[in-house]
């Protein structure tokens, strides 16, 4: 009894070329997306060029919206301004009639200085070379 | 949506012109590259709109064909190392050449196994021999418009597509693939 070799897998012949261009063929056409997307530019450029031509975000209210916005911005500032020119406290009218005195303007009271130079008893006295003024500077 | 063109600007409609006439060829520059049809079409639509960009800033390109080929040939090879990080050397969607989960009928399934076979060939050729195939099958190109698109001579077009199709024969015929019925 003898014993077959088992058997190689089976090659085909190669495909003739008519069958491999049909091959090929139909596999490159399955791939090509069909029909072929279209594309658009995202915005024409003679938009940016012109804007007056084409306003995509123009508002409902056509061109009075940016001057009334603009008159609204000019009231805002002018108020702001006017404001802190009245908190300043500089009104020509009323500068003689304030002396200074914070307490009693009567003038027999002790005056106030306030941001002047300290007196030399409130000054601490210096630290000795080698001392260092907080106690944990002192480790460092 | 579409839009008239001529309304939007000679820009606009050169731009559009140009889609219409090369937007295919970049596809198969794409595709050849990636072997994915989707992802080929997603670099030709970015090739555009980075054209699109450029003459927005105001840069004049001289040779537009040739530039959305330089652009799509470095964009799809960027995604496809991309892609081979993420995935190894097959993305997920390709193996055994199923592309979708949906149940197909017998001849379709057949078709599909063939084709994904055919497309495990195609992955191992040179990537400029997949570019002539491409050209060749996909678009129908004769070998003086792929020798002027890829800038070679038309001899080396016929060339590269004879040796690109024997090889195509052997490996197919070692893999077993039968002729489509």
């Amino acid at each position: 009894m003898s014993v077959s070799p088992p058997a190689l897998p089976p090659r085909s012949a190669p495909l003739p070329d008519g069958e491999l261009e049909h091959l090929l063929s139909a596999f490159y056409k399955s791939e090509l997306p069909d029909p072929f997307p279209s594309l658009q530019a995202p915005t024409p450029l003679v938009e940016r060029a012109y804007p007056e031509q084409a306003e995509p975000f123009a508002p409902a209210g056509g061109r009075r919206a940016p001057v009334a916005s603009r008159v609204a911005l000019a009231a805002s500032v002018a108020v702001l301004f006017g404001s802190c020119w009245y908190l300043s406290g500089t009104r020509p009218e009323e500068g003689p009639a304030h002396d200074g005195n914070l307490i009693n303007s009567g003038g027999s009271a002790k005056r106030i200085v306030i941001g002047g130079l300290p007196r030399p008893s409130d000054v601490p006295a210096p630290n000795p070379p080698g001392k260092s003024a907080h106690p944990t500077e002192r480790g460092r | 949506m579409t839009r008239d063109p001529s309304a939007a600007g000679p820009r606009h409609a050169e731009f559009e012109a140009l889609y219409q006439r090369h937007g295919r060829a970049i596809w198969a520059i794409a595709y050849a590259r990636s072997m994915d049809a989707d992802l080929a079409l997603d670099v030709t639509q970015e090739s555009f709109l980075k054209l699109w960009k450029e003459w927005e800033a105001g840069k004049e390109i001289k040779n537009p064909r040739a530039w959305l080929i330089r652009v799509a040939r470095n964009l799809a090879e960027d995604y496809a190392k991309s892609a081979f990080r993420r995935n190894g050397t097959h993305p997920p969607q390709l193996m055994n050449g199923v592309r979708s989960g949906e149940p197909l009928p017998l001849e379709a399934l057949e078709r599909d196994e063939t084709f994904g076979q055919l497309r495990e060939v195609l992955e191992q050729l040179p990537v400029g021999d997949r570019d002539i195939l491409t050209l060749r099958y996909a678009l129908d190109y004769d070998a003086p418009q792929i020798a002027e698109l890829l800038s070679i001579n038309a001899t080396a077009v016929h060339m590269r597509l004879c040796r690109a199709r024997q090889r195509l024969a052997e490996r197919l015929a070692a893999q077993g693939v039968k002729p489509l019925s």
